[in-house]
C-alpha cells in the first residue's frame, strides 16, 4: 500500500464521496442524493463527473466494488453497483481530515477568521 | 429522447470506462432528471438535462484524454489529473493551429459569434421577462384570485365584495389582499405636479408579497377602511425626494391636495398593480405610493363592479388545485346567494407569475424559435468549414497518426480545437449580444412586463459561453470523427500521397453531405424569410386598417380631477370645460373636445338592457363599451353619422338621457328594428352618479370606430354625453393644423393656467397610441426580419463556401475540359447548374416548411394567409438572388481556369 499522504490533498468531491460511502455502502445515485442532502443542495454531483471520480478512487484503492447487495430491496435493480470504503480509503480520509484540521487550526491561531 | 442524447454523449468516454459504468450513469441521470421534473417542472428537466449533458461531454473528453495519454506515452495513472497535461497540450496546439490559419479562424469565429450573439440577445430578454423568478420570497405561492365567466371561460378582475367573501370562507390562504390600482397627484410648492401610480391596498398585501419595509412600518389590519392619512412610498420616491433619509418616515406628502404621513418605505421590488408590474428597478427608480383601502370608495360595495386585484398567498398545506376547488365551491355558493351579480361566475386561482408574463410568452418563444434557426444555420456553416478543412488537413493527420497518435487522440484534438473556436465565438457573440440587447430594447413595447430586468448578467453570460462551446463542439463532431479515421484506416501512405492533392479522393459521400448541409441551410433561411415576411405583411395590414376616426394630427391631453378641490360634479364639469376652452384657444389647434377614452380603443365596459324588452336572465345582459364624450366629439374626429343626431347643448344634467350608439350595437341588438327612439338602461349610471339619467334614449347611430383590439370584429359602443355623466377622469382631444407633438408643452401650460397642481404625464399625439396598439406585432416582425437577413447572409456564405471549394477541387478536371476545347461559358454553366440544383432543393424544402410554419403561427397573422403568394414569391426571388450572387465569383473563377497552370499543379 502506498503512503496515504501521497494522495493528498484530495479534491473536495473525492473527500465528500469518501465520507458518504464510509457511513453506508452506497451506489451512484445514492451518493449524488446524499451529497446534496449533506451540503444543503450546494454540491450537486453530476453523473459524468461522479463516475470519473469513482473510477479514480477505485483505481487508487480507496473504494471497493461490492459483489453482494447490502440491502436486498425488492425494487433494487440487481445490476446496480454498490461501493465500500477500503481500509486504505479510511486512512486516506483520516489523513485528509487531519490535514484540513491543521490548516484550520493555523488560520484560527493567526486570528484572521471571523466568528463562526 | 433526452436519454438517447445522453447515451450518445457517453460515447465520448473510452470504451472500457463505458463497459464498467455506462448503465449506472444512465440510471443516475434518469433518477436525477425525474427528481428535477417533479420539483421544478419542465424547466427543471431541461436545466438538469443540459447540465448533465455538459458534464458528460467535458468529463468524457477528459477521461478519454487520460486513456489516450496512457496509450501514447505509457504514463502511469498515479494521479487523477493526468488528463490535464494532455488537455494543456491540445489547447496549446489548437491555439497555434488557429493562429496559423487566420482567415479560416476569423470566418468560423464570426459565423459562430453571429449565431450565438443573436441567440444570447434574445435569451437575455427571455430570461429577464420569463425565466427570472419574481422578486418575492416563495413567489410561487402568490396567486391572483379573479372572477371567471363559466360561459366563456374568460377571467375578469374580481369584485371587492366577492373577494371579502372568498377571504372569509376559504382556508387555503395565509393572507388575502385587495388592491385598487390608481394614480394620485403628488404636489409640492417648488416641484412640478407629479402623477404617481400606486394603489389603495388592504394591509395584508405586504404579507402576501412577503416584503418588509426598508424604513418605518407598513399598514396594520386595523388601518384598513379607517382611511387614516397615511402613505407608504416606493424606494425610488424615497431616494429622489428624500435622499434616502430614514427621517422621511413621519414627514408628510401632499397627495391629491391632502397631507398624508409617510409611515414606511417599500424595498426596491416591483409592486403588482392590476395586471402589470410597476417596475421599480428601472434607471430612475420608479415612483409609486400606497394608501389604505377605503370603503367609502364608490366601487367598494358594488358586487357587479370588477375593479379589484385580489392577491393571496397559499398556506403551506394548500396546493393550487385545492385552492381552486375550494374557491369554485365558494363561488357556486355566492352564485346562489347573489343571482343578479354573480350568475355564471366562477372563481379562478392563478399564479401571479402567469398573469405577469402570460401574454407575452408566445411572442417570446416565437422569437426564440427564429433565433434558434439562425444558430442552426450558423452551425451548419461551421460544420461545412470544418469538413472542408478536414480534407485539407489529411496530410497532417496522417503524419500524426503515423507517429503514433491514436484515433481518440486525434478526435479529442479536433474537439479541443472546436471548443477553442467556441470560446472565441462566445466572446464575439457576447459583443454582438451586448449591442443586440440594446437594439432589441429600443424595439420592445414599453408595456412589455418586467422590461427593466432585461440585460446581460451572469446567467446570460454563462448561457452564451455554454451555447457557443456546445454549438462549436456539436458542429465539429462529424468532422472530428472523420479526422480520427485517418488513424484507423491505416493507409498512411495513401493519405500522404492523396493529401498532397485535393482532387483525387475527396469522396462523393463527403461532397454530397456538404451539399445536403447547404440545402438544409437554404431551407431554413427560406423558413425565416417566409415567417418574417408573413409578420411584416401582418404589420402592414394592421396599419392599413381604417380606424374609422381621425388619428393623425390629434393631441390627447388626459387629466384626472381628484383631491380636495374636486369631487363636486358641477365644479368638475366647469373645470373640464375651462380646460377644454384653454386648449382650444391655442394657436395651431382646430378644435378641442372632451372624451373619456381614446377613440381607437374602448376602456370601460358596462352591461345594458333594452327597456321595452323582457329583462334578461340574471347576469346575461349584453356588454358594451361605455364612452362618455363631450359636445362636438363626432364632428371633430370625423366619425360619420349613419342616422339621427349627435349631442347638442340641450343634453345636460336634468334633461332626458341621450345616447349615440355605433353600428355594431345596432347590428347585434336591433337587427331589422328601428333603434332610434328606443330606451336603454345601464348598470353603471345611477350607482356612481346620482345625477345621471336612469334611462337613455338612442338619438343617433354612428359608424364603428377602433381596431377593436386591434383584430377581429368591432365591439358595440354606447356614447353618452359627458355633460350628463360626470366623470372625474377625462381628456381633451385637440385636432391640430401642425404636428401635434409641437403643441405638447403649450397644452400642458394651458391646463396649468387653470390648475397648476394637475399632473399631466401622458400628453401625446394620438398616433403614438395607435402605434402602441401594434407595438407587439412590430416587435416580433422587426426581430424576425433581422434574423431572416442574418440567416440569409449565412446561407449565402454557405453556398459560396461549398461552390468555391468544389470549383477549386475540380480545377484539374476543368483544366482538362478547357484544354480539350470547352468554352469558358460552358464551364461556367456547369458550375451554375450545380448551384441551381442546390438552391432549388433548398427552396423546395423551405417552401413546404414555410407553409406549415405559416399555419402554426396563424394566431399571429392578420388578414394574411399562411401561403400568402406575395410572401412566397418574394422569398423565392430574394433567395435566388442571394444564391446567384454567392455563386458568381466561383463560377467566374472556374471560367477563368488556366488549363496549363491547372494541369501542372496536378
Amino acid at each position: 500500500m502506498p503512503d496515504p499522504e501521497s494522495l493528498l490533498p484530495l479534491k473536495p468531491d473525492v473527500f465528500l464521496i469518501l465520507t458518504i460511502v464510509a457511513r453506508n455502502d452506497q451506489y451512484g445515485y445514492g451518493i449524488m442524493q446524499e451529497a446534496e442532502r449533506l451540503t444543503d443542495g450546494r454540491v450537486r454531483l453530476q453523473p459524468g463527473a461522479l463516475y470519473r471520480r469513482l473510477r479514480w478512487m477505485l483505481d487508487a484503492g480507496l473504494l471497493d466494488e461490492l459483489a453482494e447487495r447490502p440491502v436486498p430491496a425488492v425494487e433494487d435493480d440487481d445490476r446496480r453497483r454498490y461501493y465500500r470504503v477500503t481500509p486504505f480509503g479510511r486512512r486516506v480520509a483520516d489523513a485528509e481530515a487531519a490535514r484540513m484540521r491543521g490548516l484550520l487550526r493555523a488560520a484560527e491561531g493567526a486570528g484572521v477568521l471571523g466568528e463562526p | 429522447m433526452s436519454e438517447r442524447v445522453y447515451r450518445l454523449l457517453l460515447k465520448l468516454y473510452p470504451a472500457a470506462f463505458r463497459r464498467r459504468f455506462e448503465l449506472d450513469m444512465v440510471r443516475a441521470f434518469r433518477d436525477r432528471r425525474q427528481k428535477a421534473e417533479l420539483e421544478r417542472g419542465v424547466w427543471g428537466k431541461v436545466i438538469c438535462t443540459s447540465r448533465a449533458a455538459l458534464d458528460a461531454a467535458v468529463n468524457g473528453m477528459l477521461e478519454r484524454l487520460r486513456v489516450t495519454d496512457l496509450r501514447s506515452y505509457s504514463q502511469g495513472a498515479q494521479k487523477g489529473g493526468s488528463g490535464l497535461d494532455g488537455l494543456k497540450r491540445d489547447v496549446g496546439y489548437a491555439v497555434r493551429t488557429m493562429l496559423r490559419m487566420p482567415g479560416f479562424t476569423a470566418v468560423a469565429v464570426l459565423t459562430l459569434g453571429l449565431g450565438v450573439g443573436a441567440n444570447t440577445a434574445i435569451f437575455s430578454v427571455l430570461h429577464g421577462v420569463l425565466l427570472r423568478p419574481l422578486e418575492y420570497p416563495n413567489a410561487e405561492r402568490i396567486v391572483v384570485l379573479r372572477d371567471r365567466s363559466r360561459q366563456s371561460g374568460l377571467t375578469i378582475d374580481a369584485s371587492a365584495p366577492n373577494v371579502e367573501d372568498w377571504k372569509a370562507m376559504s382556508t387555503s390562504f395565509e393572507a388575502v389582499a385587495l388592491v385598487w390600482g390608481g394614480a394620485w397627484a403628488v404636489t409640492e410648492d417648488d416641484l412640478e405636479a407629479e402623477q404617481v401610480p400606486g394603489g389603495r391596498v388592504s394591509a395584508e398585501v405586504f404579507d402576501v408579497l412577503g416584503i418588509r419595509p426598508v424604513a418605518g412600518r407598513f399598514f396594520t389590519p386595523e388601518e384598513n377602511f379607517g382611511d387614516p392619512d397615511l402613505v407608504v412610498i416606493s424606494h425610488g420616491l424615497w431616494q429622489s425626494r428624500f435622499g434616502a433619509d430614514p427621517s422621511a418616515v413621519g414627514r408628510t406628502l401632499t397627495v391629491d391636495g391632502r397631507f398624508r404621513t409617510i409611515i414606511g418605505v417599500l424595498p426596491p421590488v416591483p409592486m403588482p398593480l392590476n395586471h402589470a408590474m410597476v417596475e421599480l428597478t428601472s434607471a430612475e427608480g420608479s415612483h409609486h405610493i400606497w394608501i389604505p383601502i377605503d370603503e367609502e370608495d364608490q366601487w367598494y360595495g358594488r358586487r357587479a363592479s370588477h375593479f379589484t386585484l385580489a392577491l393571496a398567498r397559499l398556506n403551506h398545506e394548500a396546493t393550487l388545485v385545492q385552492a381552486q376547488a375550494e374557491l369554485s365551491a365558494i363561488a357556486a355558493l355566492l352564485e346562489e346567494r347573489y343571482p343578479d351579480s354573480n350568475t355564471g361566475l366562477d372563481a379562478a386561482v392563478d399564479p401571479l407569475r402567469d398573469l405577469v408574463v402570460g401574454e407575452v410568452q408566445s411572442e417570446l418563444y416565437l422569437v426564440l424559435g427564429a433565433v434558434t434557426l439562425v444558430l442552426v444555420v450558423a452551425c451548419a456553416n461551421l460544420t461545412n468549414l470544418l469538413l472542408a478543412r478536414s480534407v485539407d488537413r489529411r496530410r497532417e493527420m496522417a503524419v500524426r497518426a503515423a507517429l503514433g497518435a491514436g484515433g481518440g487522440r486525434l478526435i479529442s484534438q479536433a474537439l479541443t480545437e472546436a471548443a477553442m473556436l467556441g470560446l472565441a465565438g462566445s466572446a464575439v457573440g457576447l459583443g454582438i449580444a451586448w449591442l443586440g440587447t440594446d437594439l432589441i430594447l429600443t424595439f420592445t413595447p414599453q408595456d412589455l412586463p418586467r422590461r427593466a430586468g432585461i440585460g446581460l448578467n451572469g446567467i446570460v453570460l454563462s448561457y452564451a459561453l455554454v451555447l457557443a462551446v456546445a454549438a462549436s463542439v456539436g458542429a465539429a463532431l462529424f468532422p472530428a470523427w472523420r479526422m480520427g479515421r485517418a488513424d484507423s484506416r491505416g493507409d498512411v501512405r495513401g493519405a500522404l500521397v492523396a493529401g498532397g492533392s485535393r482532387s483525387s479522393s475527396l469522396g462523393t459521400a463527403l461532397s454530397s453531405l456538404r451539399s445536403a448541409l447547404v440545402v438544409g441551410q437554404l431551407a431554413m433561411a427560406v423558413l425565416l424569410l417566409a415567417g418574417s415576411g408573413l409578420l411584416l405583411r401582418t404589420l402592414v395590414e394592421l396599419r392599413s386598417v381604417d380606424p374609422g376616426a381621425r388619428t393623425e394630427r390629434v393631441l390627447s391631453v388626459p387629466f384626472y380631477l381628484s383631491g380636495v378641490d374636486y369631487g363636486d360634479a358641477q365644479v368638475n364639469r366647469t373645470t373640464q370645460v375651462t380646460i377644454r376652452n384653454a386648449i382650444a384657444a391655442l394657436p395651431g389647434v382646430e378644435e378641442a373636445v372632451l372624451a373619456y377614452d381614446l377613440p381607437v380603443a374602448s376602456s370601460w365596459w358596462e352591461r345594458f338592457t333594452v327597456v321595452d324588452r323582457p329583462p334578461p336572465e340574471p347576469g346575461q345582459a349584453p356588454v358594451s363599451g361605455f364612452r362618455p364624450v363631450g359636445a362636438g366629439y363626432f364632428e371633430a374626429l370625423d366619425i360619420p353619422v349613419v342616422r339621427g343626431r349627435t349631442f347638442h347643448r340641450g343634453d345636460r344634467v336634468g334633461a332626458p338621457g341621450a345616447v349615440v350608439v355605433n353600428r355594431a350595437l345596432v347590428d347585434r341588438f336591433f337587427r331589422g328594428e328601428e333603434a332610434i327612439g328606443r330606451r336603454i338602461s345601464t348598470g353603471a349610471s345611477r350607482a356612481n352618479f346620482p345625477e345621471a339619467p336612469e334611462e337613455w334614449t338612442i338619438v343617433g347611430i354612428v359608424e364603428n370606430v377602433g381596431f377593436s383590439g386591434p383584430r377581429g370584429e368591432y365591439h358595440p359602443a354606447l356614447y353618452v354625453p359627458a355633460a350628463q355623466f360626470p366623470v372625474a377622469y377625462l381628456q381633451v382631444l385637440a385636432t391640430t393644423t401642425v404636428e401635434p407633438v409641437t403643441l405638447v408643452s403649450a397644452a400642458r401650460n394651458a391646463v396649468w393656467s387653470v390648475d397648476p397642481n394637475l399632473p399631466l404625464p401622458d400628453v401625446a399625439p394620438l398616433s403614438d397610441e395607435v402605434d402602441r396598439l401594434v407595438a407587439r406585432e412590430r416587435f416580433v416582425a422587426v426581430i424576425a426580419g433581422v434574423f431572416a437577413v442574418v440567416a440569409l447572409l449565412l446561407a449565402g456564405a454557405g453556398v459560396y463556401g461549398v461552390l468555391s471549394y468544389s470549383v477549386a477541387s475540380r480545377r484539374g478536371e476543368l483544366g482538362v475540359r478547357m484544354a480539350l476545347g470547352a468554352a469558358p461559358g460552358r464551364v461556367m454553366a456547369s458550375v451554375l447548374g450545380r448551384a441551381l440544383t442546390l438552391a432549388s432543393g433548398g427552396l423546395a424544402l423551405g417552401v413546404v416548411g414555410a407553409v406549415i410554419l405559416g399555419t402554426v403561427m396563424s394566431g399571429f397573422l392578420f388578414r394574411v394567409r399562411p401561403w400568402d403568394p406575395a410572401v412566397l414569391v418574394g422569398v423565392i426571388a430574394v433567395l435566388s438572388a442571394v444564391a446567384t450572387l454567392a455563386v458568381l465569383l466561383p463560377a467566374r473563377r472556374a471560367a477563368g481556369t488556366d488549363p496549363v497552370a491547372a494541369l501542372r499543379a496536378e
